[in-house]
């Protein structure tokens, strides 16, 4: 089952300090229960704003107060004592907790000491339970812990008063904190990934995506070329195998070409041989025939008996151009002369000449058996020479037949497409190089073609562009989480501070029903409806109003401690605000003085059965003294009285109060 | 558990209405109200440990598309 936080105040003692020194404890009874209202009467100069300023230093943890004043300040007057005390005593969630401020006069210090019965005992510092903590602090306990300052502070325009309490009693201010605090720890992610703006992630973004598409067309690209590469290889290898199985199958061809061009020089050898041979005895025609070996001897004996050609020749000639005329009878001129020389010299020269002259050495044959012979030579040999003439044409023909066998166009381009293939090959590994290259010389990433420099590129870039998306990711997040807080914040403030205002508005008129003052809503303040202005009283009726429908919607059970609730209102109202007090809280303390009493007190019995009388003053005036020591309770100390008796209470009046 | 009034709910629900506005995940919106309903009582719920793991808590409860990235 869920219950509400609750915090009460069951009684402070003050020891050595401005104030009188005194204990006042607000339970009811034996048990820990407390009055639901508690009102302390204290005329002036009792050092009511001494123990003001104590209460909200002790339910706050904030000395700043304390040590603004000075810290001497705070002794008893004509004290000889360096040290001070007050201790507050509370229940919170039903535990005991007691809170001391601790005052050395003598170092001018002050610390605060406290005792939680659920905690480690007594322990130096101001450290109530941390559910405690939300309203024991000083944003908050001066909401609780009231007075006439802050209800003004509610309808100016220029303080911020209103909506601090709001935040500071409805959680808002913890949704703004969350808010902030997020904002802050995005802000922190993103300064540590180095870039903040769009723009930057944008650009890196950019940066990165054309690395990495040039990268994965380079991929593409050497891909496609390792293919080719691997299919013209393949295609290559095809065609050397189809190179060699042909080579094998035209070796045998070849061999027999090869066999029949040499059996083909050969008979060509042979033919030779037999030419010379029948040329040998052919050019002796004597050997062959008796009539031609007649006619020849007849004919060199003839050239023996002219002495023919080389003994007569020449002389012959000579004679002949030394003659008046030639042996023809024409004049011996100088052109017959020189045609007779000229004439020498191609006769003399000729082989005719030769021949002559070998025939008339020359001795022939005289036995008709080697005519016989050699005629019988001859014809065998020009029918060896006519057999040998068949077999190299036979030969002949069969090598252009082989020839002829030999497909050459197809081994041609089959060889041709191989060095097409070859150089393709090539082209391909130059174009695969610059893919496969650790360096690459282009001036930008479009123009790179080196995998590894622009892996190395996308690396680099990849890091730069991930630490800019994560940037970019804590962006968006703050931006999101920033819209949804705001968004919240003002969707609940506004719902918040509705149903304030109409609650508010509700018992404003119950307080002032005939006063047409009604808040319109709430900004940083209360704006009143059509109102310029208020008095004291009504401000702070509006403001006891406004805290206790803020109060009724909040989780807490907490104490109202209001110094001078009706002081400034008028007479006629007090009664109304009396009615309200009630409701304020479930324990309300207020610091009153007697001319307050007047038309508040009586509407406050009438409201609230549950009220305690206690009345503090100095001791210094015997008749008063004489009085509170027949009160139905009371204590005296060295330099004050604490009376709790309601007729004294009503009757107690004092000149300087009054002053 | 304390009760926290009237003021949570409306924050509460608030907070859920804000996060269907904005398309915000269920899992965000409890961390963030499971943030508040701890600070109402625990003054710690913003030391710098406590704002360290819940804040880091949102971040990873909120994911973010490429499309939103980009937007």
């Amino acid at each position: 089952m869920q219950t509400k936080t609750s915090l009460k105040i069951l009684g402070w003692k003050s020891n050595n300090l401005r104030c009188p020194d005194h204990s006042v404890s607000f339970r009811k009874g034996e048990d820990n229960d407390s009055h639901r209202i508690s009102l302390l009467q204290m005329p002036n100069g009792t050092g009511k704003t001494t123990l003001w300023k104590l209460l909200r230093t002790a339910l706050s943890g904030d000395k700043t107060e304390l040590q603004d004043d000075g810290i001497i300040e705070f002794k008893r007057k004509g004290s000889d004592d360096d040290f001070g005390s007050f201790d507050v005593s509370l229940l919170f969630n039903g535990a005991m907790l007691s809170i001391e401020i601790y005052f050395d006069f003598d170092s001018c210090t002050v610390d605060f000491w406290t005792t939680y019965s659920k905690g480690k005992g007594r322990v130096q510092g101001f450290h109530p339970p941390v559910e405690a903590m939300r309203f024991l602090n000083n944003s908050f306990a001066k909401f609780f812990i009231f007075d006439g300052e802050l209800a003004s502070n509610f309808l100016r325009k220029d303080s911020r008063k209103t909506r601090e309490v709001i935040d500071v009693i409805s959680q808002l201010g913890d949704l703004n904190n969350i808010n902030k605090l997020l904002d802050t720890y995005f802000e922190n992610c993103i300064d540590n990934c180095g870039v903040s703006t769009l723009q930057g992630f944008n650009r890196r973004k950019s940066a990165y995506q054309e690395v990495k598409d040039t990268l994965d067309q380079r991929k593409k690209e050497l891909e496609k070329l390792e293919s080719d590469e691997k299919s013209a290889e393949d295609s290559l290898d095809e065609l050397t195998t189809r190179a060699d199985e042909y080579i094998q199958t035209q070796k045998g061809i070849r061999e027999r070409i090869e066999g029949l061009e040499k059996h083909l020089r050969n008979l060509d050898a042979e033919y030779k041989d037999s030419e010379n041979r029948a040329l040998n005895i052919i050019i002796q025609p004597d050997a062959l025939s008796k009539h031609f070996a007649k006619r020849i001897t007849k004919f060199c004996e003839s050239l023996d008996r002219l002495k023919l050609p080389e003994n007569v020749a020449r002389e012959f000639f000579i004679e002949l151009q030394e003659e008046n005329n030639c042996i023809c009878g024409r004049p011996m001129d100088k052109e017959a002369k020189n045609e007779i020389k000229k004439q020498e010299t191609r006769l003399l020269g000729s082989e005719i000449i030769t021949v002559l002259n070998q025939l008339k050495s020359s001795k022939l044959p005289p036995e008709i058996q080697i005519f016989e012979d050699k005629n019988q030579e001859l014809k065998e040999i020009l029918g060896k020479m006519k057999e040998n003439d068949v077999a190299r044409r036979d030969c002949s023909t069969e090598i252009e037949m082989q020839k002829n066998s030999i497909d050459d166009e197809d081994y041609v381009a089959l060889i041709d497409k191989k060095r097409n293939l070859e150089i393709r090959i090539d082209d391909i590994s130059t174009a695969i190089d610059k893919y496969r290259a650790t360096t690459d010389s282009a001036k930008n990433v479009k123009s790179t073609y080196s995998i590894q420099v622009l892996e190395k590129e996308l690396n680099k870039r990849s890091k730069e562009y991930l630490k800019s998306k994560e940037a970019q990711i804590f962006q968006v997040k703050s931006q999101l989480t920033k819209k949804l807080l705001e968004n919240a914040y003002q969707e609940a403030q506004r719902t918040i501070c509705s149903q304030i205002t109409e609650d508010t508005n509700v018992r404003i008129e119950q307080v002032m029903p005939y006063n047409s003052i009604r808040i319109a809503g709430i900004e940083n303040y209360l704006h009143l409806e059509g109102q310029k202005g208020s008095s004291e009283g009504e401000k702070l009726s509006i403001a006891y109003a406004f805290l206790t429908s803020l109060f009724h919607g909040c989780g807490y059970y907490l104490p109202f401690i209001v110094d001078s609730p009706a002081n400034p209102i008028d007479l006629e109202k007090r009664g109304k605000i009396a009615e309200l007090v009630p409701k304020l809280a479930e324990q309300f303390v207020t610091f009153i003085i007697s001319s307050e009493r007047g038309g508040f007190l009586e509407a406050l019995e009438k409201n609230e059965s549950d009220i305690q009388y206690l009345t503090l003053f100095r001791n210094n005036i015997p008749s008063i003294v004489e009085k509170a020591k027949h009160a139905k309770s009371y204590q005296e100390t060295e330099n004050g009285m604490l009376v709790e008796d309601k007729s004294f209470f009503w009757e107690f009046q004092m000149q300087k109060e009054e002053e | 558990m304390s009760n926290q009034g009237k003021y949570f709910n409306i924050i509460e629900k608030s907070i859920k209405d804000s996060a269907k506005k904005y398309d915000i995940e269920k899992n965000t919106v409890d961390i963030i109200i499971a943030w508040l309903e701890f600070a109402y009582d625990n003054p710690s719920a913003f030391d710098p440990s406590v704002v360290q793991t819940r804040a880091s808590l949102i971040d990873d409860s909120i994911s973010i598309s490429d499309v939103e990235l980009d937007s």
